[in-house]
């Protein structure tokens, strides 16, 4: 070995791995189960079941369980729906536009967050269907070839949302799946029965030839090229559901880029959630530490001070529009009914996230966790206000009505999380949930004559 | 990394600890007109590409044919269905652009996506078409030159019996 001193990535991070050890430690990760994992995954599956419960009574009886009324008849389901989609949003920046920022944080944790999105987008396509009454016909939202030859409405942003949806799903899963290759191959080699099946089917051959190396690495990049502009329209068209509508409080220009800083803030709070308790749990400590906490907490803070100025922004539009329904609106989400609901989401998500100013915040991972906490919760409640206390003082005060959440509220939004952990375990422990290849690609190979290339 | 020459002809399989060496003895093969080496790594690394100097992956062209079809596709779509059973919504023209944008973007990317990685499917897809089509030319030709240049010049309707033809040399005398 030529190389002295272990070699530094331009922002001063020092990789102290060999390729051996990434290989070891990534397989090490689909070592059988603890039972705390166990415990977990029954958790997660016991909360799917009571939502798919509560999903057979919705089906039976219809939608009147979920507290639709008079003026509102989006509420906790499309709530649910554009905090999923958001949580998504976060994998697809740390996998592609960072990819494509070449920043050198992100290898260690970019896996976790990608599968992150592919789930959160499979709980969140869910929602659209449980809400449209008659589940079992939601396929006319395509638009297929019927014996009246009637076609969806295009200029509706409810259509727009279908496809940016699908796409989003297709190509997030296509971009995992691909990922995936060059590593599930360096795994298979060590694994035995059914699981050498499996991988031998999803590494598709893979042998880590020249040719091979060419053009899978030539894809990556298209992929993520593709992937970036599709992460920031997807959270634009599920903004434009609302800003297309003039509800005051909805028909704003600011909502697009809006949407997306919010998207991505959720979605990261969601990443430190999972990751946290999952490096201890996979014994990974050594290979996601402060350096990517320190990292993924600039980008909340980033991410969080642009909502932060949103929030003003929307405050300030209000009362400059001059527009009494605007005002109102704005004036009723701190000081009326749902007073509860806007400050939480204001304290949650302008003001915790300030805190990550300082290093030592952003280094210490139980007032990470916790701060995580405080966004997940924040940006299910500015959903939550914006929808709701929008629909529920519209512009004739007579039908003003409030709106109560019910046990088919909550039965669905906690079935939603069971089915969203229940994949994300399952993945964690059959996959490889560090990318391996792209470390590898981060330590220089040795050297005879020394130096860098 | 190890070098192997393909197999069949006797080969030579040569492991490499340090990467400027396996690029250099790559440089040395090529230098003696030996093209048919494959490199095994377990990442990609710029140091043995520039030794092989290999063509841009043609992977580009399929992410723009996807593209460029998606988008297509989208507008086209989204306007002939807007025509097939015209319906005015919100005062907007029947086929309005602006919100067709949106679809055909997604498409865009769809596409796109799926066809960069669909690369290996198409490219065995094209094949097997054009095998098929070789097939169907060749098959039909052969049917041609079978039926129509052969059989028909020879093959009478009125049910003679069948004699075995050969060269009409008496019928020529007697004309």
């Amino acid at each position: 070995m030529a190389t002295a001193a272990p070699p530094v990535t331009h922002d001063g991070h020092v990789i102290t791995q060999t390729h051996a050890d990434v290989t070891r430690d990534v397989a090490g990760t689909l070592a059988p189960a603890s039972r705390g994992y166990v415990l977990l995954l029954l958790g997660a599956v016991s909360l799917f079941l009571i939502g798919a419960l509560t999903f057979l009574v919705l089906i039976k009886d219809g939608l009147g369980h979920a507290g639709y009324q008079p003026p509102i008849f989006w509420s906790v389901y499309i709530t649910t729906f554009v905090f999923w989609v958001g949580i998504g949003h976060a994998g697809t920046l740390i996998s592609a536009i960072l990819f494509l920022f070449r920043s050198p944080w992100r290898t260690a944790v970019y896996r976790s967050t990608e599968a992150m999105t592919v789930f959160a987008v499979m709980t969140a396509g869910l929602f659209p269907i449980i809400h449209i009454g008659r589940q079992w016909i939601f396929y006319w939202l395509l638009p297929y070839p019927n014996s009246r030859y009637l076609w969806p409405n295009f200029k509706s942003p409810l259509l727009w949302d279908v496809f940016a949806i699908g796409t989003y799903l297709t190509v997030s899963t296509t971009f995992l799946v691909f990922g995936l290759i060059p590593d599930v191959a360096a795994v298979r080699d060590q694994s035995s029965g059914w699981r050498r099946k499996i991988y031998q089917l999803v590494s598709v051959g893979w042998r880590g030839t020249d040719n091979q190396w060419r053009h899978y690495s030539r894809a990556y990049l298209y992929l993520a090229a593709l992937a970036t502009p599709l992460v920031l329209s997807v959270h634009s068209v599920v903004s434009w559901d609302f800003a297309m509508g003039i509800v005051p409080g909805w028909h704003g220009t600011i909502f697009a880029p809006y949407f997306v800083a919010g998207a991505i803030y959720s979605g990261i709070g969601m990443v430190l959630t999972l990751i946290i308790p999952l490096r201890r749990a996979l014994r990974i400590e050594h290979m996601i530490g402060d350096y990517h906490f320190d990292n993924l907490g600039k980008l909340t803070l980033l991410t969080g001070s642009i909502l932060f100025y949103a929030y003003g922004c929307e405050y300030f539009v209000a009362w400059y529009s001059g527009n009494i329904f605007e005002q109102t609106t704005f004036f009723r989400r701190a000081f009326g009914s749902y007073w509860w609901a806007g400050w939480t989401m204001i304290i949650c998500n302008a003001f915790v996230s300030q805190l990550l100013w300082f290093r030592k915040i952003r280094t210490n991972l139980t007032s990470l966790f916790v701060i995580s906490i405080f966004i997940n919760i924040g940006m299910w409640f500015e959903r939550f206000v914006i929808i709701v206390s929008s629909l529920s003082n519209d512009y004739i005060p007579w039908a003003w009505d409030q709106l109560t959440p019910t046990w088919a509220d909550w039965g669905i939004l906690a079935g939603s999380f069971g089915w969203f952990g229940m994949w994300f375990l399952l993945f964690a422990k059959n996959f490889p949930i560090v990318a391996i290849q792209e470390i590898k690609e981060m330590i220089p190979m040795p050297r005879k004559r020394g130096g860098h290339h | 990394m190890a070098l192997l020459r393909s197999r069949r002809k006797p080969g030579l399989l040569a492991s490499f600890i340090h990467v400027d060496a396996a690029a250099d003895a790559i440089r040395a093969l090529r230098a003696r007109g030996i093209r048919d080496l494959v490199v095994y790594s377990a990442a990609p690394n710029h140091e043995i590409e520039e030794a092989l100097d290999h063509r841009v992956s043609p992977v580009r062209l399929f992410t723009l044919i996807g593209g460029l079809t998606g988008c297509a596709a989208g507008f086209g779509m989204t306007l002939w269905m807007s025509h097939d059973w015209p319906v005015v919504v919100g005062g907007k023209p029947i086929g309005s652009i602006p919100p067709y944008v949106v679809i055909a973007f997604e498409l865009t990317i769809l596409l796109g996506a799926l066809s960069t990685v669909a690369a290996v499917a198409v490219f065995a897809l094209g094949n097997a078409l054009a095998f098929a089509l070789e097939a169907l030319v060749a098959g039909v030709q052969a049917l041609r030159l079978e039926y129509y240049e052969l059989f028909s010049r020879l093959f009478a309707s009125s049910g003679r019996p069948f004699t075995p033809w050969r060269v009409p040399a008496r019928r020529l005398e007697n004309s």
